[in-house]
């Protein structure tokens, strides 16, 4: 019987370099070529309005790549992702404002405090399985309302407080960077952030601790019996996605300059359900498309709610003619998106996109047997 | 099958990267460019240009509620604004010439909103027509000053009266609060005890402040002021609080009517039953169909500075004109007492344009100077006026009526008193300084 | 001591409320394993359909009370035929997030018909109150204990006692044995639904009862029944009514007590309480007060 297994010195199996490895790296630095041009680019060609927009679809999409770690990846179905997103504001902002501090210095702080809330969160979170974690989360959310509404000397209560804090580290000011206006410079600073946070996000999918949390969320027993420290995971996977979320808060405090408890309420929660399942929940990419798809879409809606076909579908006030109010508008659109994409495409854009690979590989394959089979048939 | 596995991989990124390149080429279209598309102001006309006026046409954005629990409380506030200005329309507009164009944004009472509301609206505003809501004024009075605007708020907040930014059209709530109280304590004799209730956080602590401002200057007893959470739907704990302080008169700011219908039907239910003192504001004339309608009408007074809806003895020809405006633009909002608040706010807009029509300058700077050149803030009847001049030296009303809640008077309330006096120590409260 | 006997009937009348809702939600999530939260969406649409079927078309008010409460059932069967269904069933995740998107569907639905203010129910309690022992108990909220307490007996017998209800058990219990007994898990999944429908529009209405009128606030109610259903274990539906009014009673006493023994914590702390509740007991007792440990499988 001849040897099946040949082994890796044989020339038949040993991989060959293929163009494709080549292509790989063209591929790379043509997709970093174009992520600098959109960066840079962008800031010139659109209005200080549309960049301001932009610059919150960033700091959506920071938040939603937290959830990619904990819900796209480990498969922990949590909601409570505003409260730390609301630990981070408000700590920057109190800090900042109040005690003149540097923000290199609370973004290494928030992130940090983001980070230990989210493990103690997770220690908890360790105990409970699927829905009572969901309810849970649901809990953090109502007592992260109690807290910012109470804490008044910190928060500022129900009405709010500043969070005009300086965004200078040495001599540059990030709300200033040379030659751009203030919408022009947070606009470049939180898409920075998103891209090294997602990058980041991205090389863990690729490591061991991606496949882990993977394991976890396909099968958690399975996972457990073949060696992963399951516990360990998650509360990692808690803490990542907290930080990740405290340093969006802090993004978010510097571009509205003003927060109050309800930017950390239940709604929130629900638009960043909607923005990882409209992108797609497991891939960085993802979070990214759905907050610019999601957000994007609904400031969109509200600043164009004068003109057509808004103006005649929407009511604006009691007594205009319209189908909808405006406010209903935005929670009817969020709802649908969720029911169509969850019916239609469960994996979100980027689901769409693999689909789409397939599909156009399939066509591949059968343009080729067709042409095989010609050849077959002339030759 | 090798040469398929290869081009696989080579299209493996694509479709990914098709979907990016979809979605912000939609992006991309959706927004316009258009940085550097800006007109630069040009001189034509009698009028110069400015942002908020192009020659022809004022713009004035309104940032007000549309959505959620609190559009109802901002509703008939609106209507009141909107009929003002598409009456002035039909006259030809400011000075007869220029049309209001209203911009209507909603907050969703929501200060982040308000942010992006407010982003959207104020390089093309020559005033902001109204920014409805304490957290949302609070939220953008900073920049609105930044940004040199004027803006007229609905929330009647302490801090607002002296604000170079911020145009207060009615009473703040310290004003009827205190005046109220002392009426109450008048028609009471003797020493009653007095209690305060607020929406819990800001209001709680207004209300804390005037009535300790109060017992101080009147020499009243002041037992508790009791702070309700905007979610609580069962209010006994609330009413059990006022109980075993044994208040006889209970003075209340609260955000709505939800709040006050609620309190004050539990209270009927629990046989509790003091004087209610309310800042009119809050009394909606859907509490007509309420069931503990007899118990409020018994029970409850509000204190305002705004003639009822019809009162044409009173309000004279502005009443008639406002009458008028509500029946041809906007019919079916029932007349409250905001509609008249509103209707009155674009009143004095209207002056406050004309005037500066007159001086040739309807900049923003031109408005603040020509606003500061006001001795009066007069709205014809329709409400007390205002002391005006310089931010530092403007006076709140210091006349008020009470009104009582009425079956089937338009707004649900009429005035069983007029032009009573504010009292003294009340006019001289200690408005903080901007 | 009328106070705490005031309290505890405050108490009661709250948690009642919430241990309507939460029977709701227990009742599918026993049988299906789905978080039901367009659970709130039938509260709310429950609410509306009583106030459009007896103030406006002038129907007396058991009869549209009734009539809700089976135009919801019907609803409920839509949503779980047309949406739920096509969901994978072991996809319990999508399905939570699909409810959820039912639930903001139909508020803003139903503001656009009804419009966003708070309008009288038109129910025939008012604020009339009964007093007994110097305490006065509403009128509404009498008929809310009775008619939560006739739902849960009804559940409790048409789970026990018929076969429809042997059916959703076994389903519940384990639905690959039910299956291979041929029980159809989709007519088990219909009739809960339904049930949940029905019971939902009867606790929308019931809360919407006395000054508070009908609103889209509703919704959020749903949310804050969640607890209760966690609090008394996620399969019982007799643990949902003990969660419920727990959860009432706390929150109420809480309010009662919160200005004497710790002002500083405000007013809004008793809103926090039923969680905090939730948390502590989780901690001791994973599966709620009368849920069962979940045995996994492979």
């Amino acid at each position: 019987m001849a040897t099946v297994v040949r082994s890796d010195t044989d020339p038949a199996v040993r991989p060959r370099p293929t163009p494709a490895r080549r292509s790989g790296v063209v591929r790379r630095v043509l997709a970093a070529a174009v992520v600098l041009v959109l960066l840079l680019g962008t800031p010139l060609y659109f209005v200080d309005s549309t960049l301001a927009t932009l610059a919150y679809c960033a700091v959506f999409a920071l938040g939603a790549l937290g959830l990619t770690i904990l819900t796209g990846y480990a498969g922990q179905l949590s909601i409570a992702q505003p409260f730390f997103i609301g630990v981070g504001a408000y700590l920057s902002a109190y800090l900042g404002v109040e005690s003149g501090w540097n923000v290199l210095a609370l973004t290494v702080l928030v992130v940090v405090a983001g980070g230990v809330l989210g493990a103690l969160a997770g220690l908890v979170a360790v105990r409970l399985s699927g829905i009572e974690l969901a309810i849970v989360s649901i809990a953090l959310i109502a007592f992260g309302d109690y807290l910012f509404n109470q804490w008044k000397s910190v928060t500022g209560g129900e009405n709010g407080r500043s969070a005009a804090f300086s965004l200078e580290i040495g001599g540059l000011d990030l709300a200033a960077l040379p030659g751009m206006t203030r919408s022009q410079s947070l606009f470049v600073v939180c898409w920075t952030a998103v891209l090294l946070v997602a990058l980041v996000a991205r090389a863990i999918r690729r490591q061991r601790a991606g496949r882990a949390m993977m394991a976890i969320r396909e099968h958690e027993r399975a996972a457990e019996v073949i060696g992963i420290d399951v516990r360990a995971y998650k509360i990692g996977a808690f803490a990542l996605a907290s930080a990740i979320g405290a340093l969006a808060g802090l993004l978010y405090a510097a571009l509205q300059q003003y927060i109050t408890p309800l930017d950390f309420d239940l709604n929130t929660a629900v638009l960043f359900l909607a923005i990882v399942v409209v992108g797609g929940v497991d891939r960085p990419l993802g979070a990214v498309l759905g907050a610019l798809l999601v957000y994007g879409a609904v400031q969109w809606v509200s600043s164009h709610v004068d003109s057509w076909p808004f103006d005649a579908l929407l009511s604006s006030f009691q007594g205009d003619a319209g189908l909808m109010p405006i406010g209903s508008f935005l929670t009817f659109f969020t709802g649908l998106l969720l029911i169509v994409v969850l019916l239609w495409e469960p994996q979100g854009l980027v689901g769409l996109g693999a689909r789409a690979k397939r599909r156009i590989a399939s066509w591949d394959v059968a343009a080729r047997l067709r042409r095989d089979h010609r050849d077959e048939e002339t030759s | 099958m090798k040469s398929v596995t290869r081009s696989g991989k080579r299209r493996q990124g694509r479709p990914v990267a098709v979907t990016t390149g979809l979605v912000l080429a939609l992006t991309l279209a959706a927004c316009g460019g258009g940085r550097g598309n800006e007109e630069a102001a040009a001189e034509s006309g009698s009028l110069a240009e400015v942002p908020g006026f192009d020659g022809e046409t004022f713009t004035v954005p309104m940032l007000t509620v549309t959505s959620g629990p609190v559009a109802a409380a901002a509703a008939p506030n609106l209507a009141g604004m909107q009929a003002y200005i598409e009456q002035l329309n039909a006259a030809g507009g400011i000075a007869g010439k220029y049309p209001i164009d209203l911009v209507v944004r909603d907050t969703e009472y929501n200060a982040g909103k308000a942010a992006q509301a407010y982003d959207s609206v104020k390089d093309d505003a020559v005033l902001l027509g109204n920014v409805f809501g304490t957290p949302i004024v609070q939220s953008l009075k900073d920049r609105i000053e930044a940004d040199q605007l004027l803006a007229l708020p609905t929330s009647f907040a302490a801090d607002y009266v002296h604000h170079p930014a911020l145009m207060m059209t009615d009473a703040p709530y310290e004003t009827h609060l205190l005046a109220g109280v002392d009426y109450a304590i008048g028609q009471a004799g003797g020493d009653p005890t007095v209690c305060g209730v607020g929406g819990e956080g800001a209001l709680q602590e207004t209300v804390t402040q005037a009535l300790d401002y109060g017992s101080k200057e009147a020499g009243y007893t002041v037992a508790t002021v009791v702070g309700i959470p905007p979610t609580a739907t069962d209010f006994t704990p609330y009413v059990q609080q006022l109980q075993s302080a044994d208040c006889d008169v209970v003075g209340i700011v609260a955000v709505g009517e939800p709040t006050v219908a609620g309190l004050l039907a539990k209270a009927s239910q629990l046989a509790y039953a003091p004087q209610w003192v309310g800042t009119s504001a809050q009394f909606v004339a859907s509490m007509q169909d309420s069931p503990a309608f007899d118990y409020i009408a018994e029970n409850y007074i509000g204190i305002g500075a705004t003639t009822t809806y019809g009162d044409v003895e009173n309000g004279g020809e502005a009443m008639e004109k406002l009458v008028a405006a509500h029946d041809e633009f906007s019919p079916d909002v029932p007349p409250a007492y905001q509609f008249v608040g509103g209707y009155a706010a674009m009143m004095a807009v209207d002056k406050l344009l004309t005037a500066a029509v007159e001086n040739g300058d309807v900049s923003r700077a031109g408005l603040r100077e020509t606003l500061a050149s006001f001795e009066e803030l007069d709205f014809e009847g329709l409400a007390y006026p205002w002391t005006w001049g310089e931010p530092g030296d403007r006076v709140p009303p210091s006349k008020y009526l009470v009104l009582k809640p009425t079956k089937g008077a338009p707004g649900g309330q009429t005035d069983v008193e007029r032009d009573l006096d504010v009292p003294d120590y009340v006019v001289d409260y200690p408005f903080p300084e901007a | 001591m009328t106070d705490v006997l005031q309290t505890l009937v405050s108490g009661v009348a709250v948690g009642g409320a919430y241990a309507i809702v939460a029977l709701g939600f227990v009742i599918v999530f026993s049988a299906t394993g789905i978080l039901n939260l367009a659970q709130g969406a039938f509260v709310l649409v429950g609410a509306y359909l009583t106030l459009q079927l007896g103030a406006r078309w002038g129907l007396p008010f058991g009869v549209a009370l009734l009539g809700s409460m089976v135009l919801c059932a019907v609803l409920a069967v839509l949503v779980e035929r047309l949406l739920l269904r096509r969901l994978s069933p072991r996809d319990h995740g999508a399905a939570v997030l699909l409810t959820i998107g039912v639930l903001f569907v139909s508020e803003a639905v139903v503001e656009s018909i009804w419009g966003v203010e708070a309008q009288r129910l038109g129910d025939p309690w008012g604020l009339d109150t009964v007093t007994v022992l110097d305490v006065a108990v509403a009128e509404s909220d009498l008929w809310t204990c009775l008619i939560c307490g006739v739902l849960i007996v009804a559940t409790f017998l048409g789970l026990q006692r018929t076969r429809a209800g042997l059916a959703v058990r076994a389903t519940a219990s384990d639905q690959e044995a039910a299956i291979a007994q041929g029980i159809d898990p989709r007519m088990v999944m219909t009739m809960t639904f339904a049930a949940a429908g029905a019971v939902a529009a009867a606790a929308g209405t019931l809360l919407s009862t006395g000054s508070i009128g009908v609103s889209s606030a509703l919704a959020a109610t749903a949310f804050s029944a969640l607890p209760a259903m966690v609090l008394g274990g996620t399969t019982s539906p007799g643990g949902a009514v003990v969660g419920g009014l727990l959860m009432g009673l706390v929150q109420q006493f809480t309010a009662l007590l919160v200005p004497d023994v710790a002002p500083g914590l405000g007013a809004r702390f008793a809103g926090v309480t039923p969680y905090l509740v939730l948390l502590l007991v989780l901690l001791i007792r994973p599966q709620g007060l009368f849920g069962r440990r979940a045995v996994a499988r492979f």
